[in-house]
């Protein structure tokens, strides 16, 4: 044995980079294990109930997933391994749901299974009539919620019951983009993602999520699915720049017209075939604590719903979405964590896992690009040590993230990038605005209107505006296609998207080298190293190489 | 006793035939002279002359022959009962109604009047020279074991390459410090918990194989003997009653597994301090200059003419023991007595003897034993025996049995590059060689964050740094050691962390000074310039704060606690 694998008692599983076999080994781990983090020499996955199903639902055995294990381990697979992993697959598909001239039903692998759902109060409470032998008739409204207590009990449910009839829409993929003219077409893992998740119509395909990195055109893999499913469709994302964003790439890349395109927004309530709206106004409750917008999910009898950064998806949307069973459903995310763990509704509700692309694969093929993470210390002046000394923890990071010798780096920065095009980011409105004022640049802040912030993001894009000062308001689903350097001038560590949306503006493939550069400016031997730590360690798990320089190894 | 001093004991005309000068001269053919002196001299000089003595025993007749080799063979330790066997064999009655004799003069009385066997023992032993030259003349004994077939109601217990058990014994001692009885035993608890977590078979000295039915530590047979050979081997310490790691334990660890068991086995057989005795219920030494590591020399030389690779009894063996050398203990150890006081035999000493050192001889993975129960002839109780043993192939190495393992031993070895350090202050050690080493080395600092079968992983972190501080450990130390057997460039955040680190780790320090007071500065200014004073005033005390002796202890943590290394110079 002498493969680049480790794996261990409690699941996990090491996979040495270096290894020749590694690879390899990637590819068929990742169809049944979860990313946890990767440092440069040693990755860390593991395999969970969920991941074991989602292979489960891919078509992948207990012997496909041990066999994988065994080819390509160092040592030998712990025995309770075996176990637990053949215990987990078999599970699924031990219930099934289906279709027939009298509705929904229910069918059980074995006595036992059926006993155990049965016992369950609040999945039998959905059952129309007492189970015959190993099938049962359920009530078809509750679909989802069954699929919900199902998974409680940890008996994942094969959904083959299908879809209901949709409004159809004939939406088409340009050959070219409107805008620029320049050819457009699906990459071949884009075009594999839709054909997997699509699965030629079947009443086992149209419903699951597609897991791909920033920047390698999710985006683009749902206009994919709308081409396929070609019925009205109803698109949820995170916030309105990225619910225009949505609006843009559609007019952008498919035969889609304006009229047909609707925005529903806390701005514009448009419904149309095509609608894009947001969670939050989705989660919105109005004085009588209902949600008030719920009722968008019945304005049309849509036929697809595209669930965007769908590991954000809200808790009230999730209850709806329970509901919305009958209709296809996507979801697109980078990543399947999420921060309240939810990730097995995730998976009952919108699907099991169709595609996943690892990023490192996309970076080597150009697609997406290759991103170079520097944190720059930068002492702190002399004059401001005794200040910084004798204030409380707050004030102390608040100091050392104004530090004003961080602009002397910014400019050196600028200087070494001068053809590039730069994204300064910051926490504190007044330092960003200080630096605005000293570069001439213009500055986005969440105060500044909707329109005047695309305005500037248009002439950024266009190259007018070659440096952008921009307020933790530019995270999300803004996209910044010629972005090459992005300077973090301050920071907090908050979520681990929030980190990895900041890197992904930057991370959309270049002309020339593919690219991209993030620096973190933060003052030497102070309390901003402390949060620098959490987000080097972040980004080096992420992959990222990552490292530390002072002022002087900067070279212009 | 040397050959002079026997010769010139013995008489022209004595009482004894092994007494009379005479007759030895006549036995060995030498023209017989007027003087004792001149008889000596005769006999040195035939003495001197190998070729003399190997005239002498190749005239011997069978039985004389048989009983010079036996009593070779045994190291001159030849007892009655096999002077008696052999007498019978041959069909030789003693004729002699003598009582209380020495083997030799047994074998003299059988002779009945025959005198060529007394060139061999002038004055009724066979002196050293004599001994030396038959050594090489006669046959050695051998050792002919038959085939053994174990038995399903008996236990095996075999341990070949399980000497890594005590690798983990040292690592579960290094993060547990456990306590200990006064014979250095960790306490049954902890016994069974590391017995338990490192998964080997063992059983007790009362036959039972549950562990847990034990009375305390001393009756586990494999648990106790790893410990025995942990403390011999300096591996572990145990000292005002818990057990810690042992100072030799960075070098022991660091070894591969044959020369690991090398090395513990030759640091057990030199350990001075340790008695066998011990493990054995209600015997002890009647001398307190009993020479254990010398008994255990010729214990390892009995065993090494024993087949490795197959089962052989017990029994079988102690025979051969007996026969080559039924005096290999007591030669060194002396009498050895049981609690009431009376000196005990073969059956109650050097039988058990050879048990306990074939029990630590499992526990190293030299040797796999098969364990049979029967009642105590002392007590009655149950007690396990060996049944039967073979040596493995590690044993054969160590006792160079079988020509030698292709690993060599190396005073200097080092650990090999056996682990990786990953950019997010992971250290991951893979199994190998090597594991244990650093496991030592890291676990004395650093949090462990898995630990498997296959991989350890450590976190580097501020913290692990200041502890390593407290214990002495430098962050160039690390730093060194990370970069010298680290498989992978050490990534270059880490490095630089490092650095950091190490930078900032001697900026605040307690420590103890004398100072000078002054009542203000002024004062302190003038005393400064006072003729002769200045000299013998050192650096002026700048950014620092007189504390309170007892808060010294809260002070350190209160500054790391806000990410400042502190250094207790005290």
């Amino acid at each position: 044995m002498s493969g680049p694998l480790i794996v261990q008692g409690d699941m996990t599983l090491l996979l040495e980079v270096g290894h020749p076999d590694f690879e390899t080994a990637r590819d068929e781990i990742n169809a049944f294990s979860e990313i946890v983090k990767s440092p440069e020499y040693m990755h860390t996955y593991r395999m969970t109930p969920l991941s074991l199903w989602n292979a489960a639902s891919a078509g992948i055995s207990a012997d496909g997933a041990l066999g994988a294990l065994e080819a390509h381990a160092k040592h030998a697979v712990p025995e309770n391994v075996k176990t637990r992993v053949r215990q987990i697959i078999e599970r699924y598909g031990s219930v099934e749901i289906d279709k027939d001239d009298e509705g929904l039903f229910l069918t059980a692998k074995d006595e036992f299974t059926m006993a155990l759902i049965n016992a369950d109060e609040k999945a039998s409470s959905y059952f129309l009539s007492p189970p015959e032998g190993l099938k049962v008739r359920i009530d078809g409204h509750y679909r989802g919620h069954l699929k919900q207590a199902l998974m409680d009990l940890q008996l994942p449910a094969q959904d083959h019951a299908g879809f209901g009839e949709a409004a159809p829409l004939t939406i088409g993929l340009r050959e070219s983009c409107a805008s620029s003219g320049s050819p457009f077409s699906l990459r071949g893992y884009q075009q594999e993602a839709v054909d997997l998740f699509y699965a030629s119509g079947k009443a086992h395909g149209g419903h699951g999520v597609i897991v791909l990195p920033c920047g390698a055109g999710k985006t683009i893999v749902g206009m994919g699915a709308m081409e396929k499913v070609s019925a009205e469709t109803l698109v949820l994302t995170t916030s309105i720049t990225a619910v225009r964003q949505w609006i843009a790439e559609l007019l952008d890349k498919t035969s889609l017209t304006e009229d047909l395109i609707g925005e529903y927004s806390g701005e514009i309530k448009q419904i149309r075939p095509v609608t894009i709206s947001t969670y939050q106004i989705l989660s919105h409750r109005n004085a009588q604590g209902d949600n008030a917008h719920f009722s968008l999910f019945d304005e049309r009898n849509w036929g697809l719903i595209i669930y965007d950064e769908v590991h954000m998806l809200p808790a009230p949307v999730f209850r709806m979405t329970a509901e919305l069973q009958s209709k296809r459903r996507l979801g697109l995310t980078a990543t399947l964590v999420r921060e309240d763990d939810r990730q097995s509704d995730v998976f009952a509700l919108i699907g099991p896992k169709r595609c996943e692309v690892p990023w490192k694969s996309l970076e080597e093929k150009g697609f997406i690009a290759k991103a170079k993470c520097s944190e720059i210390r930068i002492p702190l002046p002399v004059d401001m040590k005794m200040a910084y000394a004798t204030s409380d923890k707050k004030d102390k990071f608040r100091i050392a993230s104004e530090n004003p010798d961080k602009m002397h780096v910014i400019k050196l920065l600028l200087e070494k990038h001068k053809d590039g095009n730069i994204l300064i980011i910051g926490q504190y409105i007044s330092q960003l605005k200080a630096i605005a004022a000293e570069l001439e640049a213009p500055i986005i802040t969440g105060s500044l209107a909707n329109k005047k912030r695309e305005l500037l993001y248009s002439s950024f894009k266009r190259g007018d505006t070659p440096v952008l000062v921009v307020s933790k308001v530019a995270n999300f689903a803004i996209d910044l296609p010629d972005a090459n350097v992005a300077i973090e001038v301050s920071g907090t560590f908050g979520s681990r998207q929030e980190e990895a949306q900041r890197l992904g503006r930057i991370l959309r493939p270049k002309e020339g080298d593919n690219e991209a550069h993030f620096y973190a400016l933060v003052t030497k031997d102070s309390r901003e190293e402390d949060f620098a730590g959490n987000r080097q360690l972040f980004l080096i798990e992420q992959g990222y190489p990552y490292e530390i320089l002072e002022v002087a190894d900067i070279s212009v | 006793m040397s050959l002079s001093t026997a010769l010139s004991k013995m008489e022209m005309d004595g009482y004894f035939k092994y007494e009379n000068l005479s007759l030895l001269c006549q036995a060995a053919g030498v023209e017989e002279p007027s003087t004792k002196e001149e008889a000596i001299s005769s006999m040195k000089a035939f003495y001197k002359d190998a070729s003399n003595i190997k005239s002498a025993y190749l005239s011997l007749p069978p039985f004389e022959s048989d009983i010079i080799n036996a009593h070779v063979q045994s190291g001159c330790c030849i007892d009655a009962k096999a002077v008696n066997a052999l007498a019978e064999k041959h069909g030789v009655k003693n004729v002699s109604k003598m009582y209380f004799v020495t083997p030799i003069e047994l074998f003299f009385n059988h002779l009945q009047g025959s005198a060529l066997s007394l060139v061999f023992f002038p004055y009724g032993a066979m002196p050293k020279e004599i001994f030396d030259v038959m050594k090489k003349i006669t046959p050695p004994l051998k050792a002919v074991f038959s085939e053994y077939e174990p038995t399903s109601d008996c236990v095996t217990i075999e341990r070949e390459g399980r000497v890594s058990d005590i690798a983990f014994l040292a690592r579960y001692i290094n993060k547990t410090s456990p306590p200990v009885t006064a014979n250095g035993m960790v306490t049954k608890q902890h016994a069974l918990k590391f017995a338990a977590a490192c998964g080997y078979k063992d059983l007790c000295q009362s036959g039972a194989t549950s562990i847990a039915s034990a009375r305390s530590t001393s009756q586990m047979i494999i648990t106790s003997s790893m410990l025995i050979l942990a403390l011999a081997s300096k591996l572990i310490a145990a000292d005002s009653g818990s057990a810690y790691i042992g100072p030799g334990a960075s070098k022991v660890l660091s070894l591969p597994n044959a020369e690991m068991a090398k090395h513990i086995f030759e640091a057990y057989e030199d350990a001075a301090s340790f008695s066998e005795l011990s493990c054995i219920k209600g015997l002890k030494a009647k001398s307190k200059r009993a020479k254990f590591p010398e008994a255990r020399k010729e214990a390892r030389l009995i065993l090494s003419n024993c087949p490795s690779g197959r089962y052989i009894k017990f029994k079988e063996f102690e025979e051969y023991a007996y026969k080559a050398n039924r005096m290999f203990a007591r030669r060194h150890i002396g009498a050895v007595v049981k609690n009431y006081g009376y000196e005990v035999g073969w059956e109650a000493f050097e039988s058990k003897y050879l048990t306990v050192y074939l029990s630590l001889l499992c526990a190293l993975g030299m040797a796999d034993t098969i364990w049979c129960t029967r009642a105590s002839d002392y007590s009655g109780e149950s007690e396990a025996y060996i049944e039967a043993f073979r040596l493995t192939s590690s044993g054969a190495f160590v006792l160079g049995i079988a020509g030698g393992s292709p690993m060599s031993a190396n005073e200097d070895y080092e650990p090999k590059n056996g682990f990786v350090v990953q950019p997010n202050f992971e250290i991951l050690v893979e199994e190998s060689e090597s594991r244990a080493a650093h496991d030592l080395y890291f676990s004395r600092f650093l949090d462990k964050i898995v630990e498997d079968d296959a991989i350890s992983a450590y976190t580097l972190s501020f913290e692990g740094m200041a502890r390593g501080l407290d214990s002495g450990i430098s962050i160039e130390e690390v730093a060194t050691y990370l970069a010298k057997y680290s498989s992978k460039p050490l990534p270059s955040n880490v490095s630089r962390q490092l650095q950091d680190w190490s930078r900032l780790s001697g900026r605040i320090a307690v420590r103890k000074v004398l100072v000078i007071e002054a009542d203000d500065e002024y004062l302190l200014e003038e005393i400064k310039t006072m003729k002769g004073v200045s000299d013998l005033l050192g650096k002026q005390l700048g950014p620092s704060c007189v504390i309170a002796p007892s808060d010294v202890g809260k002070l350190k943590k209160a500054i790391e606690k806000n990410g400042k290394f502190c250094m207790e110079e005290l």
